[in-house]
């Protein structure tokens, strides 16, 4: 398989491009793909906390960029996974420390090392968006069921389509099938037909994000929550596999059943 | 609208009679040559067809790169050149050392032929952010996401969901019509008419519809062939 840059993006700020970008690395690395991890949020870097690497940042791929230090010196290697590497943005800088050249020159070498080059993107689609996709091969956007996120992905998957990226593909996170159910949520059919785009995952809502990223492991490090499935799907699309999606409703019912069973067990 | 060759540090705009050629000034002159060498072979047949304006930015032109400019790529080309921009002293003084013709305010749409109406087909959807300004009518073959902007002077047709924001007859407007397969828009306006809806529960919302003023009025109803 080639080598390839995908850009986590999504327009809309807090829609969960870390929390998808530090999932689908993991998952893709426990395959046994070669996978880097790149915070390209310069200033607001988060995805070293999400991944719990922070304590071992040295360098960031601004340093890389500036000839500061070479680029196997910036890398973290994740110790819970040989293959997962991640590249920390700068904190103490803006996004017009780099432009798009110098990304495209970064993402092609890279390339030369990593099977997967995942890039989490930051909000907005000015100039950090930009050095983001410059140098992308794929496009993976976050958006939630709310028409406000839709509308800024459809704004990033135009812009992704202007710069030549393809194939774009969506992720449909945070999804509450009982709000769905009640009609106060979009369906995942509202948004595919607004977006046009192809579906890669659907995530439904789920507290134990909340708690992997606090505790800096990402929920495919083992979790067995319906996230931690709904991501390591996507990660194996991302591979070419064709996996089935999710019956979000049947998951419902199910974790309403086993919490019904655990009831009755502590009630014995 | 954007294009693909922004990317590269050449952009290509406007339609209709005229194409603005914009030239970062942040390219190396060596990249110059070789995107407008791509330039060319992409656009096809379309620019001998049009005048061309020039657009130097910033940039600091000398007469070793005008004259390549000019030589293996206006000429080399047949290539019409309507005028040249530049915002840069040193490059307008050698534009007029050479009688060239320069401008400041040559944007395509303001200059376009009044007197001549062409009709814009858009073979794609419109996402949201995108807008497209012709002087003339608009046929869109897709969508008009909620966020998108098409300003025309004449007729506008929607093949798809009408869900973003459209002006027909958006300098003259009195004949014009706007025309969708589905009616989903908060808002449409034709000429000096605006006409909201609050209401989504209306009888038209989701239906084929035409837009046309009558006695002053924005009137909407069912297309029914």
């Amino acid at each position: 398989m080639e080598p390839k840059v995908i850009v986590v993006t999504s327009g809309k700020g807090g829609v969960g491009k870390t929390t998808t970008s530090a999932n689908i690395s993991v998952s893709l690395a426990k395959s046994g793909y070669k996978v880097v991890a790149v915070d390209a949020d310069i200033g607001l870097r988060n995805l070293d906390l999400v991944m719990g690497l922070e304590n071992r940042v040295v360098y960031n791929f601004i340093d890389v960029i500036e000839g500061n230090c070479r680029l196997n010196q910036a890398l973290v290697r994740d110790k819970r996974v040989d293959s997962l590497f991640l590249l920390p943005a700068a904190q103490t800088r803006t996004k017009d420390a780099v432009n798009p050249e110098q990304m495209v020159d970064l993402c092609k070498n890279l390339k030369k090392e990593f099977d997967f080059v995942i890039m989490d993107s930051p909000a907005g689609i000015e100039g950090g968006f930009q050095n983001a996709a410059a140098g992308a091969d794929e496009g993976l956007v976050v958006t939630t069921p709310e028409i406000s996120a839709v509308r800024d992905a459809d704004r990033i998957i135009g812009m992704l389509e202007s710069l030549e990226i393809r194939p774009n593909r969506l992720v449909i996170n945070r999804v509450r099938p009982h709000m769905v159910r009640g009609g106060d949520m979009l369906e995942v059919e509202d948004v595919l037909d607004v977006l046009a785009v192809k579906l890669i995952g659907v995530v439904p809502e789920d507290s134990s994000v909340i708690s992997s990223t606090n505790s800096g492991e990402p929920l495919t490090f083992g979790n067995s929550s319906p996230a931690t499935q709904a991501f390591e799907n996507i990660a194996h699309r991302l591979t070419g596999a064709e996996v089935p999606f999710l019956d979000l409703e049947k998951m419902n019912d199910n974790r309403f059943v086993s919490g019904l069973k655990k009831i009755f067990r502590f009630s014995k | 609208m954007s294009n693909n060759y922004e990317r590269r540090g050449i952009s290509l705009k406007g339609s209709g009679s005229y194409l603005k050629l914009v030239i970062s000034e942040t390219l190396s002159a060596e990249k110059v040559w070789h995107e407008l060498e791509r330039i060319v072979e992409e656009a096809g047949g379309l620019l001998a067809n049009v005048g061309l304006i020039v657009d130097f930015g910033e940039r600091s032109v000398d007469y070793n790169f005008l004259s390549g400019f000019i030589g293996d790529f206006v000429i080399k080309y047949n290539l019409k050149i309507n005028s040249w921009i530049s915002k840069n002293e040193d490059t307008l003084n050698l534009l007029g050392k050479l009688a060239l013709k320069s401008s400041q305010a040559a944007d395509p749409s303001v200059r376009m032929n009044k007197t001549e109406r062409k009709t814009l087909v858009l073979k794609n959807s419109l996402r949201s952010g995108q807008r497209v300004e012709h002087h003339g009518d608009v046929i869109v073959i897709g969508h008009v996401n909620d966020g998108a902007e098409i300003l025309a002077t004449g007729n506008i047709s929607v093949c798809g969901k009408l869900k973003g924001l459209v002006h027909a007859g958006y300098d003259t407007g009195e004949d014009n019509v706007i025309t969708c397969y589905s009616f989903e828009a908060k808002q449409v306006r034709l000429g000096r008419k605006l006409s909201t809806l609050q209401n989504t529960k209306s009888e038209l919302w989701n239906k084929p519809v035409i837009i046309s003023l009558e006695k002053d009025s924005l009137l909407m109803r069912e297309i029914e062939i």
